[in-house]
C-alpha cells in the first residue's frame, strides 16, 4: 500500500499545495494592499506618529518588498507577521491556537456526520421502501436544504427558550469563556454538522443499495456467509468508495460553515477571526488566517485521496 | 412479481440428481435454467418467490430448513459457482481470502483455510498459487478467476457444485481449459456438477445427462449420448441442428430458430414452444403437454414428437426449419 | 459521403426529441418536484409583485411596536425596529432569486465554454485549464468570497460576482467530463468525418448531449448560491441595509431569540423551503433526464 508511487504522489501533491498556498496568499496579500484607507487609519494618526507606526509595519517601503519579506518570512519562520490593530499580538500563535478551537468543533462536527450519516444510510438501504427508507430519504432533503444557522437558531429555539424550564438554560451552549467541553461544543457542532451527515446518509444509501445488488454479493451469499458478515465486510466496504469521494467537499464545506456557526456561538476559533478581522480592517491577521485555510483545504484534499488507496486496492498513484 | 403481473420464471420443474454425475441443464436465456439453480439454495433475488415445491437434498427439504440452516449448506454441502468471476469476486478484498472465506464460513480456523486454499489454488491448476493467493481480483486473468472460483466452490468438497455458464464470460481457449478442468475434478473427487449452458457443445464435452428447458419447463431429458442422437423435442432438433457445422456445404444456410423467447408474462397457449415449432399440430395450441418417456430413460414433452416428424412430417428434408419456409405450407397442416 | 453522415446525424434528433418528452412525461408525474415547482412560482411571483407594492414600506421604520409578535396588522411580525417583517420577507425573495439564478447565468456562460474546450481538445489546453480548476477548488470559497466582497464594496452585484467566482469550476468540471466521454461515441467521429468545423461539434453536438446534466447542476446551483448569500449576509458582508436579505434578517432575529422568536423564524423557514424546493426539483430533473438512476 505504501508504495514508491504513494509516496512520490504525496510529495508531489505536497509540492502542489505548497505552492498554491503560497499563490493564493500572495493575491489576496498583493490585492489588500493596493486597498485605499487601511487599519492604521482608523487610528487617526497623523503626521510623525503616523509615520512611525508605518514604518514600524514595513508598510512605508514598496509593495514588493514588503511582499517578499512576508513569502520569505511564512516560509522560513513561519512567521505571518503583526496584527494592525492589537500591536504586539504576533500572528502565528494566534492563529495556530484558534485553529485549535476550530479543530475541536468542526472535528466533532466531521465524527457526528460520517457516524450518523453512514449509520442512516445503511439503514435504509437495507430496508428499502419501508416507512423508515422514505422518513430518511425525505427528511435528508430537509437536513441538507437547511442553512446551520437556521438549524442552530431552531436549535437555541428548542433546548434554550422552549425546555428552558426542563433544561434550565444549561443544555444548550453558553457564552462567556471558551472551556471546549461537550456542554459546550455539542450544539454547534450538531448544526455544523447536520446538513452533511443528510447528505452522506443519501448517497451511502444509495451506495448501498447499488452496492447489494452486485454479483459478488450473490457469491458471499452463495458461501453460506451470515447477512452481517455479507453486509459489513462485502458490501461496506464497497459502498464507502462513493462516499469518501465527497469527503473532500465535506471537508471543505465543515470548514466553510464553521466561518458562519463560530460567528454565530462566539467561538474563538479561526472563522470568527477571520470576519471579525475582516471587520476591523486588520489585514495582517486576514492574510494569515486565510494562509492557515488555503493550507488546510489543500491537507483535506490531500489526505481524502490518499483515504481512495487505503479503501479501493484498484487505485495506486 | 412485476409491475405487470406474476412471471413464472420457473413452471412445474422437477428432476433428480444422481450422486458425481454432471448434468447439464440447457436453454435460451429466459428459459429458467438459471432460476431452476438458484432456487436449489435459495438464492432468488427479491422480488422473485419460490412459490411451492420440494429441494430434497440428504432426506431433507432445503426449502423447510431455516435460515441457519440453509446458510450451513450453502458452500459446504451444495455450493455454486457463476457466469461471470469479473464481477462475483469482490474487488476489495483478496483472491486468496476469498477462496478461505468460504472454509471459515463453515468452522475452520484461519491457518487451516489458510493452507486448504493454496492446495486448491494448485489444484484448479493456478501456477504461483503464493502470490495469486495475495493478489486482488482485477490482478488477475478472467481464466484464473474462474478457476480461483471453482476453488471457492470445491473449498468444502460438496456433494454437487453447481456451475452457472461458468464460461460464458471466458475466451474460448480459455473456456476448453475450465471445462477440462471441471470434468477431471468430477472425476477425481466424484463432486456432482449442474453445468448450466446455452451452449451444446459444452453439454456434449462434459455431462453424462442433459435437461433442455424452455420458457420455464423442462421439455426434454435423458442421457446425452441418446438426446444427441435422437432428439425428440423439436426443439432440442432445432438446437443441435442451428449449430454450424464445420463440414456443411458453402451454400447451406445457417439454420435459426425462428421466433423469440416468449413473454413469460403471458406464455403461449398449450405448449409454449408451438409459436416457433415447425411441426406443430391442433393439439398444441390448445393443450400443453406433459414429460413421456419416448425411449431408454429419455422423456420429452411434445404431442408430436421428432419421430413422428420425420416420418410424417418429412422433417428431415426441411431445408431450413422455419414454419412453412420450405413448401409455403406448414408441415403440421399435412396432418 | 456527405448523405451518408447525414444520415447518421439525423436519428440523433429524433433521440434527442423522444429524451425530452420523456424527461417531461417522468417529470410530471414526481409529485415533490410538482410542489416544489408550485411553491416557486409562488414565490417568484410574490418576488414581482413585491417591487411595486408590499403591506408596508420596507425600511419604514416603527409602523408599530419594536418586536410585536404575528398580529392581524403585521402577520409575520415586526422586527427590532418595529419594520414590518413580512414587506421585508418579499423584497428579500427579490434578493434570493436574483442572486440564484444571476449566478447561474453567469456560472453557465463561463463554465460551460471553459468546460468544453477542456474536455473535447484534451492535450495541453485541458491540463491548463484542470490545473485551475484544480487551484480554484483548493480554495476555501466563502473566504474568498468575504475578502472580494470586501474589497469590492458590498453590494448584490458583488455577491454575485464572488460567488461566481468562487464556484464555477463546478460547471465547468462537470461539462468537461461530459464533454470527455461524448467526444468518444460514434455521432462525434461521424461528424468529425464528414468535415464539421469545431463550433459546430462542440454547440451543435455535443452540447446538446450534454444538456440534461448542465441542467440539474444549474438548478443545484441555484440553491447553493442562495445559501452562500444567506452566509454572507448572515456575517454582514451581504447586501446592505436598508435592503433585506433572508440572511441578515435571521442575522438580527438571533440577538431576540429569547422574547421575539418570530423575527428569526420567518426568515429561517422561508430560507429553508426554497433550498428544499430547489433541492428537490433539481432531484426531480436529475431522476427525470437519466433514466438509470432509479431510486
Amino acid at each position: 500500500m505504501l508504495t514508491k508511487g504513494t509516496l512520490v504522489y504525496i510529495g508531489q501533491r505536497l509540492v502542489l499545495i505548497a505552492f498554491t498556498v503560497v499563490a493564493v496568499s500572495s493575491v489576496v496579500f498583493l490585492g489588500i494592499h493596493r486597498l485605499p484607507g487601511d487599519a492604521l487609519m482608523s487610528e487617526r494618526l497623523r503626521g510623525s506618529a503616523y509615520q512611525a507606526l508605518l514604518h514600524h509595519y514595513g508598510l512605508d517601503r514598496p509593495l514588493l518588498v514588503q511582499y517578499w519579506d512576508y513569502i520569505v518570512g511564512v516560509v522560513t519562520r513561519g512567521d505571518l507577521g503583526e496584527s494592525l490593530v492589537n500591536r504586539g499580538l504576533h500572528i502565528t500563535p494566534l492563529v495556530l491556537r484558534e485553529l485549535g478551537v476550530s479543530a475541536e468543533v468542526g472535528g466533532l462536527a466531521l465524527i457526528f456526520t460520517i457516524g450518523l450519516g453512514l449509520t442512516l444510510g445503511i439503514f435504509a438501504a437495507l430496508r428499502q421502501n419501508t416507512w423508515l427508507d422514505y422518513l430518511l430519504t425525505t427528511t435528508s432533503v430537509v437536513g441538507y436544504s437547511m442553512p446551520n444557522f437556521v438549524i442552530a437558531a431552531f436549535l437555541i429555539l428548542i433546548f434554550g427558550v422552549w425546555l428552558d424550564n426542563v433544561t434550565g438554560g444549561n443544555f444548550y451552549y453558553q457564552l462567556g469563556g471558551w472551556r471546549g467541553d461537550i456542554g459546550q461544543l455539542w450544539l454547534p457542532a450538531f448544526a455544523l454538522g447536520f446538513p452533511y451527515a443528510s447528505i452522506v446518509a443519501r448517497l451511502t444509501r444509495a451506495s448501498m443499495l447499488e452496492v447489494i445488488r452486485q454479483d459478488y454479493i450473490r457469491t458471499a451469499r452463495a458461501k453460506g456467509l451470515t447477512e452481517f458478515l455479507i453486509t459489513v465486510r462485502h458490501a461496506l466496504r464497497n459502498a464507502l468508495i462513493p462516499v469518501i469521494t465527497i469527503l473532500g467537499p465535506l471537508v471543505i464545506g465543515i470548514i466553510t460553515g464553521s466561518v458562519v456557526i463560530e460567528n454565530f456561538f462566539g467561538i474563538p476559533g479561526l472563522g470568527k477571526e477571520f470576519a471579525q478581522s475582516i471587520l476591523n480592517r486588520d489585514y495582517a491577521i486576514v492574510i494569515g488566517v486565510f494562509t492557515m485555510y488555503a493550507a488546510l483545504v489543500g491537507l483535506a484534499n490531500l489526505v481524502v485521496d490518499l483515504a481512495y488507496v487505503v479503501i479501493d486496492p484498484r487505485i495506486r498513484y | 412479481m412485476t409491475d405487470g403481473g406474476i412471471v413464472r420464471a420457473v413452471d412445474g420443474v422437477s428432476f433428480d440428481l444422481y450422486p458425481g454425475e454432471s448434468l447439464g441443464i440447457v436453454g435460451e436465456s429466459g428459459s429458467g435454467k438459471s432460476m431452476t439453480a438458484l432456487s436449489i439454495l435459495r438464492l432468488i433475488p427479491e422480488p422473485g418467490r419460490i412459490v411451492s415445491g420440494q429441494v430434497l437434498f440428504h432426506d431433507h427439504d432445503l426449502l423447510q430448513l431455516t435460515g441457519e440452516e440453509i446458510r450451513e449448506i450453502r458452500g459446504r454441502d451444495i455450493a455454486m459457482i457463476f457466469q461471470d468471476p469479473q464481477s462475483s469476486l469482490n474487488p476489495v478484498l483478496r483472491t486468496g481470502f476469498q477462496v478461505d472465506e468460504a472454509m471459515l464460513a463453515h468452522g475452520k480456523s484461519k491457518v487451516e483455510a489458510r493452507e486448504r486454499t493454496l492446495e486448491l489454488l494448485k489444484r484448479v491448476r493456478i501456477p504461483a498459487p503464493q502470490s495469486r493467493y495475495r493478489d486482488f481480483p482485477h490482478q488477475l486473468s478472467g481464466g484464473m478467476r474462474q478457476r480461483a472460483m471453482i476453488a471457492m466452490g470445491l473449498a468444502n468438497a460438496p456433494a454437487i457444485l453447481i456451475a452457472d455458464e461458468p464460461t460464458t464470460a471466458l475466451d474460448v481457449t480459455v473456456q476448453a481449459q475450465i471445462l477440462e478442468l471441471l470434468a477431471d475434478l468430477n472425476r477425481e473427487l466424484g463432486t456432482a456438477i449442474v453445468m448450466i449452458t446455452h451452449n451444446m457443445g459444452v453439454v456434449a464435452g462434459l455431462c453424462t445427462r442433459v435437461l433442455v428447458m424452455y420458457a420455464g419447463e423442462i421439455v426434454e431429458q435423458g442421457p446425452v449420448e441418446q438426446i444427441f442422437e435422437n432428439p425428440q423435442h423439436p426443439y432440442t432438433w432445432s438446437l443441435l441442428r442451428s449449430i454450424p457445422r464445420v463440414d456443411a456445404l458453402r451454400h447451406e444456410r445457417l439454420r435459426s430458430i425462428e421466433g423469440i423467447a416468449p413473454d413469460l408474462l403471458r406464455p403461449p397457449s398449450g405448449c409454449r414452444f408451438h409459436p416457433r415449432c415447425p411441426f406443430r399440430i391442433e393439439k398444441c395450441f390448445t393443450d400443453e403437454p406433459r414429460l413421456e418417456s419416448v425411449g431408454a430413460d429419455q422423456k420429452a414433452a411434445c404431442w408430436v414428437t421428432m419421430d413422428r416428424a420425420r416420418s410424417e412430417m418429412g422433417a428431415d428434408k426441411l431445408v431450413d426449419i422455419r414454419p412453412g419456409a420450405a413448401s409455403g405450407v406448414h408441415p403440421g397442416e399435412m396432418l | 459521403m456527405a448523405t451518408a453522415v447525414a444520415a447518421i446525424a439525423r436519428p440523433i434528433q429524433f433521440e434527442q426529441a423522444s429524451l425530452w418528452s420523456d424527461a417531461w412525461r417522468r417529470l410530471r408525474r414526481n409529485r415533490l418536484a410538482l410542489v416544489a415547482t408550485i411553491y416557486l412560482a409562488v414565490l417568484v411571483a410574490v418576488a414581482l409583485v413585491s417591487t411595486v407594492w408590499t403591506p408596508y414600506r420596507m425600511s419604514a421604520i416603527g409602523v408599530t411596536q419594536t418586536y410585536a409578535p404575528p398580529s392581524a396588522a403585521h402577520l409575520l411580525g415586526a422586527d427590532e425596529l418595529g419594520r414590518d417583517i413580512l414587506s421585508r420577507l418579499m423584497v428579500g425573495a427579490q434578493v434570493s432569486i436574483v442572486v440564484g439564478v444571476g449566478t447561474q447565468v453567469l456560472v453557465l456562460i463561463v463554465g460551460v465554454p471553459i468546460g468544453l474546450l477542456a474536455g473535447y481538445y484534451k492535450g495541453w489546453l485541458d491540463s491548463v485549464i484542470s490545473f485551475v480548476i484544480n487551484v480554484f477548488y483548493g480554495i476555501p470559497d466563502i473566504l474568498v468570497a468575504m475578502i472580494l466582497v470586501f474589497l469590492l464594496g458590498p453590494s448584490l452585484r458583488n455577491i454575485i460576482i464572488s460567488i461566481v467566482v468562487t464556484r464555477w469550476m463546478d460547471m465547468a468540471r462537470l461539462v468537461r467530463g461530459q464533454a470527455l466521454s461524448l467526444r468518444e461515441r460514434e455521432f462525434v467521429e461521424a461528424g468529425r468525418a464528414a468535415g464539421a468545423r469545431p463550433v459546430k461539434m462542440l454547440f451543435g453536438h455535443i452540447l446538446p448531449n450534454a444538456l440534461g446534466p448542465i441542467i440539474v447542476q444549474a438548478t443545484f446551483g441555484i440553491p447553493a448560491a442562495i445559501l452562500f448569500e444567506a452566509f454572507l449576509s448572515f456575517l454582514g458582508v451581504g447586501v446592505q441595509p436598508p435592503t433585506p436579505s433572508w440572511g441578515s434578517m435571521a442575522n438580527e432575529g438571533v440577538a431576540s431569540i429569547q422574547y421575539a422568536p418570530h423575527m428569526v423564524i420567518a426568515p429561517s423557514i422561508a430560507l429553508s423551503l426554497t433550498l428544499m424546493a430547489f433541492n428537490f426539483l433539481g432531484d426531480g430533473l436529475r431522476d427525470a433526464l437519466d433514466p438509470r438512476t432509479r431510486r
